[in-house]
């Protein structure tokens, strides 16, 4: 007997410290964390370090962060907090009726608690306007589009806990109304997906991304290249049919579960087939594709995936993401390492495009311009 | 542990010894230096002490170690607030307020003066004999599992497990358990429930609702219980893994049905202490005339109040239980043991619910605003908290594993659990559930902190 309890404990004593072993040397790598997060890093032990508690501080996080089996170990309590409570571990996701994965921003910027001031966002939309004014010298057309908020377009999934309380206050009306004011070209997707939603036939978001979802996307592109080619531009016209993708496993890869992805659960969450568009693009061999400047935010990203950038610029296409990072067709085939942005927006510079297009989300319009109008 | 285990037995306590000091450096570099010193100090004090026959030279060496501990303790743990509370006496005739650089508290250092005056007072009544080996000493004030945070431990209850403790497999097994059972209490109900009574507590008392203010009230009454209780358990466990009987600091505290009894069952190691090296000193319960009892179980209170932090509401605490001790020895005991239990079960939270407010809160004012948001001043429609299911669960298995005690099945469950008097099959059973739970405990404690920001990858 004697034996066999020894044996018994020595069992849970090694089960324990195999938590230990793989962390300093794996024997077992399980798949990696998704979403954006920085493991603490290594520290050197010094008297000093030491003695002010900070090795210990960043070695104890150093420790949870580089655990054996961490991810394992995130993904469950992950799965019991989402199973159980309908808790989510990802920073600002809230999760609704039906499971219906929200972006917690979104709430605040509609109830006004980003609003900026009217002055402040006045400022920058008279410099947008000055701009667009020397753009239309040259014949380079601007178009601001408001991307629409998955928070605004279906409420109704929003939990009970959690009563929206718009304001009249807030970023995106203030915006809207100065855009009217100083006539500078915009499309309100914003508005455009709440008033159409209800006749839709398909999805507008999908219940697990943050962004458009595909079918959103092919119609703001339908439009886009109907302005573009209406101010003097040149892109192919764009048709698409609307399938449904029944392999879970390209959803689930797809944007449309971008923030399903980031919850990291042991157990994926059951999905329905999505309608995703397959494109068709008319291109007039004898005419060029025109050359467009994207200073957006993560929505532009779907045009790049869905390959639409590609088919209706070529490689002529920039993006600047958040005002930050230039992104090229180059820069995704030959994944080359993008470059910074270091000068602000010049006229010399937008004079190398033949488009200007500013694509801004609800919850950045307090960010307007990125910066960049300066 | 590993190194604990496979070490030949006369180095077991030099492994511990080496293991609670880099536990001490970890945590607190700078004092390690002040534990190590003042241990060496009391032993040499206490070796003189009982080498001198005249009862006057061992006074005085039992007040140069008492003068020691206490004085240590109220440096750096009592400074602060009597040096802050002179200088706001002051200032309010001058204007000026005294510059004075505020001092760290070395971590438990409330517990192990204590512990060293058990060595101290208890050689000196000759209940035993000083240690012959300083570092058997400093093992046993160091002892790294109840270093920190209890429970307080008398000198005579683990000498003899400090030269020759009986370590087996089995008690291993149980000291496991014990473990697993306090890091769960901790893990997942004390952590949740601090979650959602801190959310309370972090609003203005003015913002927050009637059921808000009861809400975080009720988490927090739960939070400190499976907190303190489940790092005892901890404490308990790892003891037992090396062949320590520590001696229990809980006993269902909340399914008490007096504040009399509430205090035999709340942090029993301390009350123990405050009885034996306080209460019966000052003449206990045989002292004439007979009101001094109700003086001296004051003066306890008091102390243990001001033990737990030093700030006015500590005080406060502590002679609000004082007061109802008191009351309870006047008449009221009599009166609620003729009343249905369920009366002084609910009497006796009551009063603890409303006294841990001035202890979480620490401030006497801003906890009698709290208190009266509790009591009917809170506006409906003010913050009253996401009372969520996760919540609901949490408080209903920390609300069942407080009173479950006062149900027979509910006490045969414990009576099982804590028997240590499993077969092999039920320690098959246990160790597979400690293994599970184990798990289940490294993923909250990992996953908790793990909060990417899933918009940057864009």
């Amino acid at each position: 007997m004697k034996n066999q309890f020894q044996i018994l404990f020595y069992l849970l004593l090694t089960g324990w410290t195999l938590f230990l072993v793989n962390g300093i040397v794996p024997f077992y790598q399980p798949d990696a964390l998704h979403g954006a997060f920085t493991p603490s890093q290594d520290t050197v032990l010094s008297w000093k370090t030491w003695w002010s508690g900070r090795f210990q501080k960043k070695m104890n996080l150093y420790c949870n962060d580089h655990v054996g089996f961490h991810p394992n170990l995130v993904r469950l309590n992950n799965q019991i907090d989402y199973s159980l409570f309908s808790k989510l571990h990802a920073k600002s996701v809230l999760i609704g009726k039906n499971g219906f994965l929200y972006e917690n921003g979104f709430n605040r910027t509609l109830e006004g608690k980003d609003f900026i001031g009217s002055e402040a966002m006045a400022k920058r939309m008279r410099k947008l306007k000055s701009i667009q004014d020397t753009l239309q010298k040259q014949g380079i057309p601007l178009l601001v589009i408001l991307a629409p908020n998955k928070t605004r377009t279906y409420p109704e999934f929003l939990p009970d806990y959690l009563p929206l309380h718009p304001v009249d206050s807030n970023n995106y009306n203030i915006s809207l109304q100065l855009l009217k004011e100083l006539n500078i070209p915009f499309m309100d997707v914003s508005e455009w997906f709440v008033k159409i939603k209800s006749e839709s036939p398909y999805p507008l978001f999908s219940p697990y991304g943050i962004h458009w979802s595909r079918y959103g996307v092919a119609l703001v592109a339908d439009s886009l290249t109907h302005y573009l080619n209406q101010n003097g531009c040149y892109t192919p016209e764009l048709t698409y049919t609307m399938k449904y993708e029944k392999d879970k496993t390209k959803i689930r890869a797809s944007s449309d579960f971008d923030i399903g992805l980031g919850l990291n659960l042991m157990f994926s969450i059951p999905l329905d087939s999505m309608p995703y568009p397959e494109f068709n693009y008319i291109h007039q061999t004898d005419c060029a594709k025109s050359a467009p400047l994207f200073l957006a935010d993560s929505y532009y990203w779907m045009f790049i995936y869905e390959e639409i950038s590609r088919n209706q610029f070529g490689n002529q296409w920039v993006f600047w993401n958040y005002g930050k990072e230039i992104w090229t067709q180059e820069v995704m085939d030959k994944h080359k390492p993008y470059e910074l942005i270091n000068n602000k927006l010049s006229a010399s510079e937008l004079y190398k495009y033949d488009a200007f297009i500013l694509i801004i989300s609800e919850g950045n319009l307090s960010k307007f311009g990125y910066g960049m109008l300066d | 542990m590993w190194v604990y285990l496979l070490v030949p037995k006369s180095l077991k306590n030099a492994v511990i010894l080496i293991g609670s000091c880099l536990f001490y450096a970890w945590e607190s570099p700078q004092f390690v230096f002040v534990i190590l010193t003042t241990t060496w100090l009391d032993y040499h004090f206490v070796r003189q002490m009982d080498k001198v026959e005249s009862p006057f030279l061992r006074k005085i060496w039992l007040v140069f170690s008492l003068s020691l501990n206490l004085g240590l303790l109220f440096y750096f743990k009592y400074c602060n607030f009597f040096v802050e509370n002179l200088s706001e006496m002051l200032s309010e005739g001058s204007g000026t307020v005294t510059p004075w650089i505020k001092l760290a508290l070395p971590i438990g250092i409330s517990f192990y003066t204590f512990e060293s005056i058990t060595y101290v007072v208890d050689v000196y009544r000759k209940i035993h004999k000083p240690l012959r080996n300083f570092w058997l000493y400093q093992v046993y004030i160091m002892l790294f599992p109840k270093l920190i945070a209890g429970p307080v431990i008398r000198y005579h209850e683990i000498s003899e497990q400090l030269t020759n403790r009986i370590e087996t497999a089995e008690l291993r097994l149980y000291g496991l358990y014990r473990f697993i059972i306090g890091l769960s209490k901790k893990v997942w109900i004390a952590n949740t429930m601090a979650g959602y009574a801190a959310d309370i507590y972090s609003h203005s008392p003015d913002k927050i609702s009637t059921l808000g203010a009861w809400t975080g009230a009720l988490a927090y009454t739960f939070q400190i219980y499976f907190d303190f209780s489940g790092y005892s358990d901890m404490a308990i466990g790892i003891g037992k893994m090396m062949g320590f009987r520590f001696p229990e600091n809980f006993n269902n505290p909340y399914s008490s049905l007096s504040i009399t009894e509430f205090w035999k069952r709340w942090h029993i190691t301390l009350g123990a202490w405050m009885r034996n090296y306080l209460y019966i000193p000052l003449g206990g319960n045989q002292v004439t005339p007979p009101y001094r009892i109700y003086v001296n179980l004051m003066v306890v209170f008091l102390i243990s109040g001001f033990w737990h932090g030093a700030e006015w509401a500590f005080v406060f605490w502590g002679l609000y239980h004082g007061f109802f001790l008191i009351v309870e020895r006047l008449f009221l005991l009599k009166i609620l043991q003729n009343l249905p239990k369920f009366v002084g079960l609910f009497y006796a939270f009551l009063v603890v619910v409303i006294g841990l407010v001035f202890f979480n809160l620490e401030e006497i004012p801003k906890s009698i605003a709290f208190l009266k948001i509790m009591f009917g001043e809170g506006k409906p429609d003010a913050y009253q908290s996401t009372m969520d299911f996760m919540f609901l669960f949490y408080f209903t298995l920390a609300f069942l594993f407080s009173f479950w005690i006062l149900l027979p099945k509910g006490k045969a469950i414990q009576e099982v659990v804590f028997s240590e008097k499993y077969g092999f099959k039920e320690h098959v059973f246990a160790s597979f559930l400690s293994f599970i739970f184990l798990i289940l405990c490294a993923a909250k404690i990992t996953g908790s902190d793990f909060n990417p920001f899933i918009y940057f990858r864009f």
